[in-house]
């Protein structure tokens, strides 16, 4: 489910995800790493990303805890 | 509640560590979506995480045996069954089914059988094979190759009736993967497919009990 919302991502972002979930980097760093990033753009991509991985986990499991 | 990011960063800096946190130590500190999250998220760290080389003496006394083996008892409490647990140790420990099978023949000495045991194994992933009827032979060559313990892979496939309670939306997408996996997987296996045959040592191995 994650490889399959990373892949739908685009590289920018989907790098900058990997960056902040998966290596532990603070967004400052991720946003450095990637050309055209602010940190404020880096926070709001890797809070889309868990916001849309909450939704398709909803899906999955056909329940919904507020 | 402790926050799921957090928690993460908890497990991630343990493991990079050589820490001894398992994931069920931070799975129990959330319940519900965050949970849910919380899992898949460390799932795919995991997958991702760089592999360490395999020692067997290093491994039994390690932390990473008790992580890999916490993995599948993670996974237990939410779907603990061989299909959730199965594809999840395959991934983790980098193998296609194609080549899970080539060596699970190898292991259990049916090479040129690489069909039927593919058959076999692609109904212990779908949680469609009686886990009382596969043998200890398997789960212990198995178990070798996704980097747990056959006694684990027993314990998960106990589990069996608990875990066929997903939704028929969820379970129809991962079936589609599956079955695209499945299609490759039989095409990768060298042996063509025999007329109608009886019984043979494949069969007895996945169906004829622990003892086969």
């Amino acid at each position: 489910m994650i490889e399959d919302l990373l892949a739908a991502m685009r590289p920018d972002h989907r790098r900058v995800t990997e960056l902040v979930v998966f290596e532990d980097r603070p967004a400052s760093d991720a946003a450095g790493e990637v050309e055209g990033m602010s940190t404020d753009n880096v926070y709001q991509v890797v809070s889309r990303f868990r916001r849309r991985l909450r939704e398709l986990l909803e899906v999955d499991t056909g329940t919904c805890d507020g | 509640m402790a926050d799921v990011e957090q928690l993460l960063r908890e497990f991630q800096r343990d493991f990079e560590a050589g820490g001894t946190l398992r994931p069920s130590d931070v799975l129990a500190r959330v319940e519900g979506a965050d949970r849910r999250e919380l899992e898949a998220l460390i799932d795919a760290y995991l997958t991702r995480a760089p592999r360490r080389s395999f020692d067997a003496a290093a491994f039994a006394a390690s932390p990473a045996r008790v992580l890999v083996d916490d993995l599948a008892e993670a996974l237990q409490g939410e779907a603990g069954t061989w299909k959730a647990v199965l594809p999840r140790l395959r991934d983790a420990a980098q193998l296609r089914r194609a080549e899970l099978v080539r060596r699970l023949a190898a292991g259990l000495g049916v090479s040129g059988r690489e069909q039927k045991v593919a058959r076999y194994y692609h109904e212990m992933e779908q949680g469609l094979l009686e886990p009382a009827g596969v043998s200890d032979r398997v789960l212990v060559v198995l178990a070798g190759l996704v980097g747990t313990t056959a006694e684990r892979l027993r314990e998960a496939g106990s589990a069996l009736r608990a875990a066929d309670e997903s939704p028929p939306g969820a379970t129809f997408a991962r079936a589609v993967v599956h079955a695209e996996e499945y299609a490759e997987m039989m095409e990768a296996a060298s042996a063509p497919a025999g007329p109608m045959e009886g019984p043979d040592e494949v069969d007895r191995l996945f169906t004829g009990g622990p003892s086969a």
